[in-house]
């Protein structure tokens, strides 16, 4: 059932200043037909995993240590850049890019960009008439007004919300099984943000297309996902169905969270008092615990392991005391 | 790109008029001296720019003492004309039997002594007539802009020709011409650079504090402006001294029997093929000062101005 | 349309440009502290010579009505006569016009072809042997003396080896003069001879030329494609899926050359105006050659018509420059 598996995940990155640890054992998986949401802060891996799902992340200075990415099964990891070409990247897994007005080329109508996006991008070359046909189509389905005219404009000639409808056009013209949307709404208005999100959301369940939608904002996770994954420093936290995370935050960062919402708050407005620690350095057993209120000893000392607290919701923390933990304790 | 110091004495503007300003800066500058030396000396080939630089200055300041024959730049010894390179003439001798070697190192000098002066004058015209035209956007601005793209219409080597022509040729009439020739760039580039300040907000918000322009133009804008113009004054010291060449290879400028490089290759041409020694000498002397400047400026741009990099990664 | 506007603006701003400009030539020329009318006649002349001279040129005449005189001639399309050769400027000028035109398209061409394919590759194969070995290339590229390459050259290939003439354009009678193009003209009319030597005549002073052109080229290609590289469109067209060779050669190249191809037109303009040493050292009839020739005997008519001439030369030149880019970038002009 599950489409994606990113299982026990380490990833490296080597700078001047030394060896920055961004994705440390990360686990999490992403079913046939349902939207999942990976929260974090800015920082935690979240564009990182992204990209290593994609194969997009540069070799050097990125170092994949430990770990595999299975899609239906295969590991992406291993695979070769033809075969990710050629199979994977805009055919089964598409993307949605954070901000479409650097994503777009912008020396090339749009046209010709999401033309060759689908023609390169099928399993199938599709002629470019045919190709035509399907954006145009496409377009109209992410309520483009007058398609056949759009496609002879520039990118920089749209407003923002009109070209996050073309990217996601863009994503959902050669029927992945994947969609991958990077923070698709943070370079929109509030006003905007909304429509779009429906939008996507309709599209996405009229096909059922999985989408791992990665966003810093709790409100999008709360209208448009069905689970949600809480990513802090490199690591996932707690990893639930979305009602079952709010109602239940069990991991001290997601209840955090969750109360440093401003509408939870009355008087002054706090935070989650801080920093997150430098990954080049992080910090020893759980990398939250020099910031978490609950923290007992053994949290300085040993990383905890991923529990099954409620049904589906799972927990990385040593205060939900499991094998793991006795056996540490012992 | 955070900055490296922020102002927070503006406010005093209206108090106590004698107040140190930090000047408020676009992008990071490594601060101070000791920064800039260290940030040069890890990049290999500035220090070999650097090297070459510093080859020059000391081989003409020390000319007199390093050269064999320092008597040669007047002096002729028509017994020992074209000898080929030997202990004695470590480059050979030229048509009027002096030594090439000691010419060269003199011929630095003058070479030093042009491009330092045609610069530093350029860059004296350049730095205020570039700020104000720059600044503001009235006629007078206009006609700075105006005159500065006439000047540049011709090509370089016209212009400055035709000049030195006109003036009769000498050394300092060379200067001048030079001058002249390359006091538009750097106004422009004075102008792109203040324009581009200009837009930043901290100048708005100095403008809406009541900072007359003129604190804003000296205080704010030029040391954002310094960076640039700096690397870019490096790369044109090598510019202006091929033009030198070249005008000395025409017979403008300093007049026989001054050793400048330039003439000195037209000089040699007649006795091609056989003296090659007389005409690869201040040839490659040419091309070694000039490549020092450029790789310190290119160094220098890498440091200074991240958002100009060209051709270095 | 918007393009035609455009130019249209940039032509309407170019012509005070050039009008100052040859009223600072002509300020420039008459300049000289010594006595034109004696410059001319030369050493030995007698006073009635150099006065003869005064009044047949006008120098005796104030300043600003020579200067007005030379307006209103400008005005009719007349460039003035030479002194030394005694025809119109304008004929001399458009008699060597083709011998520089034809040699600033062949080290352009030539510097181009090689400068933008190695730039990419080096930007492509960032910090490998072949990116090292550009840059050492391109920095002595920058740092070398036309003239000094030239005299090099000459005696190497041409003294030493004798591969190639000295100097001059061709070494056998011209072709027939179909387009005043030697290479062109001998292809057109099958004259195998004039080809070859045309040819052999053309090479040095075009690689002279073509060296530091391709320096800077290849330099900027470069940076732009390694500029280029980095950006959040690469990306995204890489992870949807496009092959690696249609991002390079279709979407990467475009961006990346917007400022290669500004720098093409500057080589290209100031080719055009005439590469005055390099003609003077391989003694080729250009219009470089003119203007030191001029310049050097005080010939004020042919002076200020070759400095018109390269003012011209170059605003064209810029401003076809600019509409490549305006049509290259569409965010350029839509405003």
């Amino acid at each position: 059932m599950a489409i994606l598996e990113i299982n026990d995940l380490v990833v490296d990155f080597e700078t001047d200043q030394g060896i920055v640890q961004a994705i440390d054992h990360l686990t999490l998986n992403v079913r046939e037909g349902e939207i999942v949401g990976l929260v974090g802060e800015s920082g935690c891996g979240k564009t990182t995993v992204a990209r290593c799902i994609l194969g997009v992340i540069p070799r050097p200075p990125a170092r994949v240590r430990a770990g595999e990415i299975l899609f239906e099964g295969e590991d992406l990891l291993r695979m070769s850049e033809a075969e990710l070409t050629t199979r994977i990247r805009g055919k089964a897994i598409t993307l949605i890019p954070q901000d479409p007005l650097t994503a777009l080329n912008p020396l090339f109508p749009v046209g010709v960009q999401l033309g060759d996006m689908l023609r390169w991008g099928t399993r199938r070359r599709h002629q470019p008439k045919a190709s035509r046909e399907r954006i145009i189509s496409m377009l109209q389905q992410v309520q483009m007004p007058s398609p056949e005219a759009q496609l002879g404009k520039y990118p920089h000639e749209f407003s923002g919300g009109q070209r996050q409808r073309l990217v996601i056009a863009a994503a959902l013209a050669p029927a992945p099984a994947l969609i991958i949307a990077d923070e698709p709404t943070s370079a929109l208005d509030v006003t905007v943000q909304a429509q779009i999100l429906l939008l996507l959301k309709s599209l996405v369940q009229e096909r059922g297309t999985s989408v791992l939608l990665i966003t810093h904002d709790l409100g999008v996770v709360a209208k448009l996902c069905d689970r949600v994954v809480v990513m802090y420093a490199g690591q996932e936290a707690e990893m639930a169905p979305t009602a079952s995370a709010f109602t239940h935050p069990s991991h001290p960062y997601t209840w955090k969270l969750l109360e440093s919402l401003p509408e939870r708050q009355q008087g002054d407005i706090q935070g989650i008092p801080g920093v997150v620690p430098p990954l080049i350095d992080p910090p020893q057993g759980c990398r939250f615990h020099t910031r978490c209120e609950f923290a007992i000893p053994l949290c300085r000392q040993h990383q905890p392991a991923a529990l099954e607290v409620l049904p589906d919701h799972w927990v990385r923390c040593h205060l939900f005391p499991g094998e793991a933990s006795y056996a540490c304790h012992a | 790109m955070k900055p490296m110091v922020l102002n927070t004495r503006m406010q005093a503007e209206t108090t106590a008029p004698r107040v140190r300003y930090f000047p408020h800066r676009l992008w990071p500058v490594p601060s101070g001296w000791w920064l800039l030396g260290q940030k040069i000396l890890r990049d290999r080939l500035a220090v070999v720019g650097l090297c070459i630089l510093l080859g020059l200055l000391s081989t003409a300041v020390l000319a007199p003492s390093l050269a064999p024959f320092p008597e040669d730049i007047t002096a002729t010894h028509p017994a020992q004309r074209l000898r080929a390179p030997s202990w004695e003439h470590p480059l050979g001798t030229d048509t009027l039997g002096r030594d090439i070697y000691s010419r060269l190192l003199f011929g630095g000098r003058l070479t030093l002594i042009i491009s330092c002066t045609v610069v530093g004058v350029c860059m004296a015209i350049g730095v205020p007539t570039g700020l104000i035209a720059g600044y503001y956007e009235n006629a007078v601005s206009q006609l700075i802009l105006r005159l500065a793209d006439i000047f540049l219409a011709v090509p370089r080597v016209i212009l400055a020709l035709a000049m030195a022509q006109a003036l009769g040729p000498s050394l300092p009439n060379l200067i001048l011409a030079l001058t002249v020739t390359y006091w538009p760039w750097f106004t422009l580039i004075v102008v792109a650079e203040t324009r581009t300040v200009k837009k930043a907000t901290f100048v708005e918000a100095t403008e809406a504090l009541g900072v007359r322009p003129w604190r804003t133009i000296l205080y704010h804008v030029l040391p954002n402006v310094l960076s640039p113009l700096i690397v870019r004054s490096t790369l044109s010291m090598g510019l202006t001294i091929m033009t030198a060449a070249v005008l000395g290879f025409l017979g403008m400028g300093a007049q026989p029997p001054a050793p400048e490089w330039g003439a000195m290759i037209a000089e040699a041409r007649l006795y091609l093929p056989d003296a090659l020694w007389y005409a690869t000498a201040p040839g490659l002397a040419i091309f070694l000062v000039v490549m020092g400047f450029n790789l310190l400026g290119d160094a220098l741009r890498d440091i200074l101005d991240p958002r100009l990099r060209r051709g270095r990664r | 349309m918007n393009v035609l506007n455009y130019v249209a603006q940039r032509v309407v701003t170019l012509i005070p440009t050039l009008i100052g400009l040859v009223i600072l030539t002509f300020f420039l020329s008459r300049v000289v502290p010594a006595d034109p009318a004696a410059l001319i006649a030369g050493e030995g002349a007698s006073r009635q010579q150099i006065e003869a001279l005064r009044q047949r040129y006008g120098f005796d005449q104030p300043l600003l009505t020579q200067l007005g005189i030379y307006l209103a001639q400008l005005a009719t399309g007349n460039l003035g006569t030479s002194i030394y050769t005694g025809r119109p400027v304008l004929t001399d000028l458009r008699e060597r016009f083709p011998a520089t035109l034809e040699l600033t398209l062949v080290s352009i061409a030539l510097a181009t072809l090689l400068g933008i394919p190695l730039g990419m590759f080096a930007a492509l194969k960032h910090n490998s042997w072949l990116d090292h070995s550009l840059r050492a290339c391109t920095t002595a590229g920058l740092a070398i003396t036309g003239f000094w390459l030239a005299i090099m050259l000459q005696l190497f290939f041409s003294m030493e080896l004798d591969l190639f003439p000295l100097g001059g354009r061709i070494g056998v009678p011209e072709p027939r003069a179909l387009t005043g193009f030697f290479l062109l003209d001998a292809l057109l009319s099958l004259n195998g001879t004039a080809f070859l030597s045309a040819l052999k005549h053309i090479t040095l002073p075009a690689l002279t030329l073509a060296y530091p052109a391709f320096a800077t080229i290849a330099r900027f290609t470069r940076s732009g494609v390694l500029d280029v590289m980095q950006r959040d469109f690469i990306l995204y067209e890489k992870a949807m899926g496009l092959p690696h060779l249609l991002i390079t050669f279709k979407y990467l190249l475009r961006n990346a050359l917007t400022s290669t191809v500004a720098q093409i037109g500057l080589l290209f303009g100031s080719l055009l105006a005439g590469a005055v040493v390099t003609e003077q050292v391989y003694d080729w009839p250009g219009l470089g050659l003119y203007a030191v020739e001029s310049i050097m005997k005080f010939d004020y008519q042919a002076t200020l018509g070759i400095t018109l001439w390269a003012g011209v030369a170059y605003g064209a030149v810029n401003l076809m420059v600019e509409l490549a880019q305006a049509i290259i970038d569409p965010r350029v002009v839509r405003r």
